[in-house]
């Protein structure tokens, strides 16, 4: 079953994220809303696995054959992920660990976690989130950021602890969105509604997880140094501090149940499916869509670069001003929007087409 | 004009139709015709055919107090009347005859055509045996029901998985609904099986008649041995959920030792590749 709610937030999602890396790329501008547009993307994709195997199980779909498929899924995305890597941020930047590399590695992760009680998915969430501070301590994360991007040598335990703790997104504490959406999704679709919790409590949850974050941004300069360098060291993305993780939690499940309350479950809303039609578009192609605009704003810098002599990164955030970044994303959004929904969703176009059909 | 008016017309004038519903014990009311017994905890009471629709009460009774056997073009009528056209579990009257009584049955509709002196003595037991030999129909009816449900059900009492979580209550609800007609059989047994009396009177003939015509005692043996069979698939259900709840916490805390496990070997792992790399 298809929710206008995810619809809503994948699309949310990925045009914060074309929004953001348009002007960061081309005119070196972070824009103020930088950081929420890959916590809702993970977020969700624990929520839309969840929902892709209810569905799988109404449908009969045994047990191997759901691992299998998810299996192939996972590593579908993360050999997406690498040649993203490869081909966008050129082969230097192989072993940078985005966020396809993540997610594809989630989506492992949850194919093993969907069997186990969801206490225990519950627990490595709150793990997870509570040892990344101590593992990146140990792996000094500084000295694998240079500038404030990520860097690493070429060396096994280099790439290693760039997947699990220091890398753009490890999988430390990245993987607690993922169970945070996985655990949310499955609560509130329980197949059995008796054990279903009520909506708000998860509305609650949301508000009281942003409020905690508030908290812990307010006290951390009260804090002993160890603390408020290493637990509570503000609000910042990379690495994603545990004020920001708690915050960007808090507020995908608040937008989410608040939308499938007013949304999902509003026959009124949720019947109009006119209403829909752009966040549909843009939620079914969203990974093509994140492939596609960083092919469509970096490529040209790369090639202007090399024809130019130099380096290929030389233009990189210094192409042209802010006033023209931005204004270059909205149009981008633009005609995809006009071409993407001209596709039939039948067909095998976009990178989730090629995905179902060589893994199912 | 109904059925019911032309055949009043050619029916003696005393002729009348009663409508009686069987209601708990404790109701109120004036109009009482029998009490069963307090395992029954139920009443039969006359209501006007004016304060109830046809479809609402329990049982109709035609009684026709005439000394005399009727001709057979009356006693057609009467049988059509009686069978009428929404019997879903016995379409078939049954005609009793003894002792200058003549009884046309049928769960829902009875004609008691006798002497005005015999005519209480017979209704009163007609009404008494119907309610049980009703109450054994409507169990036969359910459970008749419920064996695609039964079949559909029959796997999981071998195998209870999370994935059947949503079906926990819907079976909870059966296992209960299917205990529930093992108790009322329970109840009505001894009624429906009840030993002859002796010196037999009217009424208690009447009963045992009715009982035997309809094969009281086969019926229940056999509804009997239909409910052993959705007892133990469900019984077996039941364990397999309980089952699988308690190795479902069992588990929970396996898992949790092996997570701490798993985070003592990550940290381990990583302190060891931390200073490899460096």
């Amino acid at each position: 079953m298809r929710y206008p709610s995810v619809d809503i937030l994948r699309t949310v999602a990925i045009v914060v994220m074309v929004l953001v890396h348009f002007p960061e790329n081309l005119s070196n501008y972070i824009p103020p809303f930088t950081g929420l547009g890959a916590p809702l993307f993970t977020f969700l994709s624990g929520v839309s696995y969840r929902l892709w195997l209810n569905g799988q199980e109404a449908r009969g779909i045994s047990d191997v054959e759901i691992s299998k498929i998810s299996i192939r899924r996972g590593l579908f995305v993360f050999g997406v992920g690498f040649a993203f890597n490869v081909i966008i941020w050129l082969p230097e930047d192989t072993f940078n660990w985005d966020v396809l590399t993540f997610i594809g590695s989630a989506i492992l992760i949850l194919n093993l976690l969907r069997r186990v009680p969801i206490s225990i998915s519950v627990l490595i969430a709150v793990v997870s989130l509570m040892i990344s501070p101590a593992l990146r301590a140990t792996a000094v994360y500084s000295s694998y950021w240079e500038n404030g991007y990520f860097e690493c040598d070429l060396t096994l335990t280099d790439v290693i602890i760039g997947f699990l703790a220091t890398g753009y997104f490890p999988i430390f504490p990245w993987i607690t969105f993922s169970l945070a959406g996985f655990i949310t999704a499955t609560l509130m679709f329980n197949p059995d509604l008796e054990e279903r919790p009520p909506l708000w409590n998860f509305t609650l949850l949301g508000s009281g997880l942003f409020l905690l974050a508030m908290f812990g941004l307010f006290i951390r300069q009260y804090t002993p140094e160890i603390i408020s360098t290493h637990i509570l060291s503000g609000w910042h993305m990379f690495p994603p501090a545990t004020e920001y993780i708690l915050a960007t939690i808090g507020m995908a499940m608040f937008l989410f149940t608040l939308l499938h309350q007013f949304v999902d479950l509003n026959p009124k809303i949720s019947s109009d499916v006119s209403r829909f039609r752009v966040f549909k578009t843009f939620s079914r192609y969203a990974f093509t869509i994140y492939l596609l605009h960083h092919m469509v704003h970096l490529w040209p810098l790369w090639i202007y670069g090399y024809a130019m002599g130099g380096e290929t990164t030389a233009y990189w955030q210094k192409a042209m001003p802010v006033t023209v970044s931005i204004p270059l994303a909205c149009l981008f959004l633009f005609v995809c929007y006009l071409v993407l929904k001209r596709l039939n969703p039948d067909d095998r176009y976009g990178v989730e087409g090629w995905m179902r059909w060589l893994c199912g | 004009m109904s059925l019911l008016k032309k055949l009043l017309e050619c029916l003696p004038e005393e002729s009348r139709i009663e409508k009686i519903k069987f209601v708990p014990r404790e109701t109120n009311c004036l109009n009482e015709l029998f009490q069963f017994p307090v395992a029954m905890n139920r009443k039969a009471i006359s209501v006007s055919p004016e304060e109830i629709r046809s479809d609402e009460s329990d049982l109709t009774l035609l009684v026709v107090p005439s000394s005399i056997s009727l001709d057979m073009e009356k006693v057609t009528a009467i049988r059509e009347w009686v069978e009428g056209d929404n019997h879903a579990t016995e379409p078939i009257s049954l005609m009793l005859s003894l002792q200058h009584v003549q009884i046309l049955w049928s769960p829902n509709r009875i004609a008691i055509v006798a002497e005005a002196k015999r005519v209480e003595t017979v209704q009163r037991a007609m009404i008494e045996a119907s309610f049980y030999v009703s109450e054994l129909m409507n169990i036969e009816f359910e459970i008749s029901q419920r064996w695609p449900q039964l079949e559909e059900d029959i796997p999981i009492a071998f195998q209870y998985d999370q994935k059947l979580i949503g079906k926990k209550k819907e079976l909870m609800q059966k296992f209960q609904s299917i205990y529930s007609f093992r108790a009322h059989l329970a109840r009505i047994t001894p009624f429906l099986l009840c030993p002859h009396v002796y010196p037999p009177t009217l009424a208690s003939q009447v009963g045992e008649r009715l009982r035997e015509r309809v094969r009281v005692e086969d019926r229940v043996e056999f509804i009997s041995d239909q409910l052993e069979v959705y007892e133990e698939v469900y019984e077996l259900c039941s364990q397999r959920i309980n089952d699988h709840q308690h190795a479902y916490k069992g588990h929970t805390l396996e898992w949790m030792i092996i997570i701490l496990l798993l985070i003592q070997i990550l940290l381990s792992v990583f302190d060891y590749l931390t200073i490899a790399g460096s």
